[in-house]
């Protein structure tokens, strides 16, 4: 479907990389998205300056990626497959974007949609680690 | 551990080699040298009583000494007579406390003196006659002239010395006996200072809080240069940037690289104005800039090269004409910016810049760099934040790629990789003096810029040495264009030259184009050619050898150029301190200090360049024999070569040996 | 939005200092409060003629009072010197090197006008180094 974003992956580097660094116990619904509104709006601001895409969207995986660190309250990541796969998942997440918002998807039904499918993740995969416990 | 271990080792036994090549010579050929004079002095004693003085006479004119160079037997009684046929002038020798005024169309005697020291003394005027007032000099001879021959021959023992060395105990890996490869990871090893400094360079304020200083004093320099004394050494921007700055550049690259570019204000209003940010990052990554391409064909040293070329074919007006000075600027803020708003991207650093040409050529030899800790993580990290910047910083705006970076060339040390990297990969290495000349040497292949550069560096220190230092008044005369006015603004008419005066600029610039661009390039290669044919090899086109040969000459010409850096510290060091009293000129007094100029242990200058030389002459030596190991993986060729390459550096050696001993 | 990116506040202060650096241009206009504001010293800067001589060639004073000239040699070694007959004694400085400074005191008793000039051979045009002062 048109302008339908995939946060499969994202999802499973979150939870690598993002839940299960916060010290928190219980994680609420706008940290747990936080990382990706801000990737969005940094997407839609890069559109609206006539930014081009090829170059943008990979710099889009560094912006996740320093994002994530500071959510997490870390300066550098020590850990190379976490910075390639933030990285990666960054940038194809932000060519969706991309895509969608050139489409005319609106702003805020995008990151309606990713905070929705993302929280649904989150609890489905700590339900699934609760009930393994 | 055992790597640490090994440093130190090796850093004690560097600290004591240089210390003994800096010291050794300078004591023992004082040594040798007095004991001779004494020597002598004691025969004179019994044979020459009450001897009479021997007169000289000496006329002084604007910027000369007639004769200008003069012989005298050691321990003779002389009384000089010095006749000014113009202006005010003074009188002053170098290890002899003497200060006399020549007023107009008079004659003064001095003396009788009596010369104890043999070798070769300044005498230099002491009493601002212009704007060439402190080119004023002449040479006094002190004969016979052991220390001449002392030095000669310590030059001669130290290339012969370092030849033995090379032939029995030279190896890939060491450079006069220390282990070259032996780095320091400076931000992590080095206690305290290591985590504070990282501190620091990670801020994104550090950039602009070391350029904003600068800024100040660029703005004066614009201020005292167009509207200041138009007379050069009373003047803030001849006095601070053409003493004291032009002297610690030359530190500066041995021990901090191209630590300059981070806080040069040249380029900066430009990057500002591109960024749209002084300090920060900007969120949406547009440049205020054209975005162009910069010309893949500019991207090298060649300008660079030439247009330190020809800033020193202007040098006897930029050095002592602060309107000229503050004209050099303003054209180099305004192409800094300008291209900055074109590309954007220190390509004005890169490729145009005067300065950061010769400071980026001989950074190589610096005990410093900005380097990746592993090369494996960066190619394992498709990321790239170096490159691309990232939210924490700009992606490299000197279009390197610094995690694979492996000279210092380029490398302008802005430090943003270091904010960039997410995975702490890049740091500050503390290192040996041209850890990787050879391999930069041998990987540069086909490309001369640098080659050139260092021609034109080797040659111009020498250059400057006679312009600066030298008797012969012909050639500064040549390179002054004639004219003995000084000149702000308002009287940058009298610099109109005159056909005469162009004529003999013409002489300056074609004789040190020609030595710089031609003859001595020339005659490298003539030597690469002998030291290819002596080493017995086909495979390797001489142009390959003399391409790799050439970069020793960045370590040989930085110690002259320090050397060149002291003189000019130790001779003229009262008016870059009174420019920061006076920056005007026009006789404030802000800070309460004015000194009289006099030179600090000026007969001595001699014996502290010498080390400095002889040190050159020692890597240059080395690092060719290190090139030649690479070229043909065998020792005996390896050496022939290097033997044959001697004999042209030596030569060149004992040539600036001449000038100052 | 990621912290580290720009502050607005700092880019403001930082632009605000790099502004304040043009004002070196201004520092020349301190030049009356450096030198002192003495009604009765008068400070002249003296440079060779070919670049302007004398700074000030016209200046006037009142008759009977005490005036301090204070001599502020650019270029090259100049002086002072005002020889009239109505003065009780030649006034001269002596020479005065680049970068140093001569003061000698005079007191005009009679109004009229006089004539001061170089008296170290400076350049060519030397004799054309004067200055006109005017006593009221
Ligand atoms: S320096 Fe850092 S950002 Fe650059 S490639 Fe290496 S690891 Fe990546
Ligand atoms: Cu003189
Ligand atoms: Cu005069």
């Amino acid at each position: 479907m048109k302008g339908n974003i995939s946060i499969l992956n994202i999802s499973g580097a979150f939870e690598k990389y993002y839940w299960s660094e916060i010290d928190e116990k219980v994680i609420s619904k706008h940290v747990v998205s936080e990382p990706l509104i801000d990737l969005i709006d940094h997407i839609d601001k890069a559109i609206n300056a006539g930014l081009e895409k090829r170059g943008e969207c990979a710099y889009s995986g560094s912006v996740l990626l320093s994002l994530v660190l500071e959510g997490t309250g870390r300066k550098y990541s020590y850990n190379i497959d976490e910075t390639n796969d933030l990285y990666k998942e960054g940038k194809a997440l932000a060519g969706d974007v991309w895509d969608a918002l050139v489409d005319g998807l609106s702003l805020v039904r995008i990151k309606k949609q990713v905070i929705g499918s993302l929280w649904n993740d989150y609890l489905r995969r700590n339900q699934k680690k609760r009930s393994g416990e | 551990m055992a790597k640490i271990n090994k440093f130190r080792r090796g850093n004690i036994i560097f600290i004591l080699i240089i210390l003994m090549l800096l010291l050794a010579p300078l004591g023992i050929s004082y040594f040798i040298i007095s004991g001779q004079a004494q020597k002598v002095l004691r025969a004179f004693e019994l044979s020459d009583e009450d001897g009479e003085a021997r007169v000289i006479e000496i006329t002084a004119s604007q910027f000369q000494f007639n004769p200008n160079v003069i012989h005298v037997d050691l321990g003779e009684k002389i009384i000089f007579r010095v006749t000014s046929t113009d202006v005010m002038h003074g009188f002053y020798i170098d290890g002899k406390d003497v200060f006399a005024e020549v007023p107009p169309g008079e004659t003064v005697e001095i003396g009788p003196l009596q010369f104890n020291q043999p070798g070769k003394f300044k005498i230099r005027c002491a009493i601002t006659c212009g704007p060439l007032h402190p080119f004023m000099i002449a040479d006094l001879i002190v004969e016979p002239d052991y220390t001449l021959f002392v030095f000669v021959a310590l030059t001669v023992l130290t290339a012969i010395t370092v030849l033995l060395y090379v032939k029995t105990k030279g190896r890939e890996d060491r450079i006069l006996g220390i282990n070259r490869k032996v780095k320091i990871d400076v931000l992590k090893r080095v206690r305290i200072i290591g985590p504070l400094l990282k501190r620091v360079l990670q801020w994104r304020g550090i950039h602009f809080v070391l350029i904003l200083p600068n800024l100040l004093f660029f703005m004066l320099i614009f201020a005292t240069g167009f509207f200041g004394n138009p007379t050069g050494n009373k003047n803030f921007s001849i006095a601070v940037v053409w003493i004291l700055w032009f002297a610690l550049i030359e530190f500066m690259i041995i021990f901090a690289s191209r630590t300059w570019c981070t806080m040069c204000p040249l380029p900066a209003v430009g990057e500002w104005i591109a960024r749209r940010r002084f300090i920060g990052v900007h969120n949406v990554r547009k440049w205020f800039s054209l975005n162009k391409k910069w010309p893949k064909s500019l991207d090298n040293m060649w300008i660079g090269a030439l247009s330190f070329l020809v800033m020193s074919l202007m040098i006897l007006w930029l050095v002592t004409r602060p309107v000229v000075s503050a004209i050099l600027f303003l054209i180099l803020i305004v192409m800094g910016t300008v291209l900055y708003l074109i590309v954007p991207a220190r390509h004005f650093c890169r490729s145009i810049c005067p300065a950061g040409a010769y400071i980026g050529y001989h950074s190589n030899e610096s005990i410093f760099e900005v380097r990746s800790r592993s090369k494996a993580i960066c190619d394992a990290h498709p990321g790239k934040e170096c490159i691309r910047g990232s939210p924490k910083g700009y992606g490299c705006p000197w279009k390197l790629y610094p995690g694979g970076n492996q000279e210092n060339t380029y490398c302008g040390q802005c430090y943003e990789c270091l904010k960039n990297c997410p995975l702490d990969n890049m740091t500050i290495k503390a290192r040996m003096i041209g850890e990787d000349l050879p391999e930069k040497a041998i990987r540069t292949k086909n490309n001369y810029d640098e080659s050139w550069m260092g021609f034109i560096r080797f040659s111009l220190v020498i250059f400057y040495t006679l312009a600066f230092f030298g008797p012969y008044w012909f050639l500064k005369d040549w390179g002054n264009m004639g004219n003995a006015y000084g000149a702000n603004l308002a009287s940058i008419n009298l610099l109109t030259p005159t056909m005469g005066g162009f004529q003999k600029w013409l002489n300056w610039a074609l004789l040190v184009s020609f030595v710089a661009l031609i003859a001595f390039p020339a005659i490298f290669y003539g030597f690469s050619w002998l030291a290819r044919k002596a080493a017995k090899v086909k495979d390797i086109p001489t142009k390959d050898m003399f391409g790799a040969y050439s970069y020793v000459l960045a370590p040989f010409g930085l110690t002259l150029w320090i050397g060149f850096a002291i003189t000019l510290i130790l001779v003229n060091w009262a008016y870059p301190v009174n420019a920061f009293s006076d920056p005007f000129g026009w006789g404030w007094n802000l800070f309460g200090f004015k000194f009289d100029w006099y030179p600090i242990f000026p007969h001595l200058i001699p014996f502290i360049q010498l080390p400095l030389i002889l040190l050159g002459l020692a890597l240059a030596i080395n690092f060719t024999y290190i090139i030649s190991l690479k070229f043909f993986n065998g020792r005996k060729p390896a050496f022939r070569s290097t033997a044959v390459m001697t004999v042209l550096y030596t030569g060149s050696a004992l040539l600036f040996v001449y000038l100052i001993g | 939005m990621v912290k580290t990116s720009s502050k607005l506040r700092w880019e403001v202060i930082a632009g605000v200092l790099v502004l304040l650096t043009l004002a070196m241009f201004l520092v020349p206009r301190l030049d009356g409060m450096v030198m002192g504001n003495d009604t009765n010293t008068i400070l002249i800067r003296a440079s060779i003629k070919e670049a302007g001589g004398f700074d000030k060639r016209s200046i006037e004073v009142n008759a009977g009072e005490k005036i301090t000239f204070d001599i502020y040699s650019m270029d090259m070694t100049h002086s002072f010197i005002i020889n009239d007959d109505r003065l009780e004694s030649d006034v001269d400085t002596g020479p005065i090197h680049t970068g140093e400074h001569g003061t000698v005191e005079v007191v005009f008793d009679e109004p009229g006008e006089y004539i001061f000039r170089c008296g170290v051979y400076c350049s060519d045009l030397h004799g054309a180094m004067t200055g006109k002062i005017t006593v009221l």
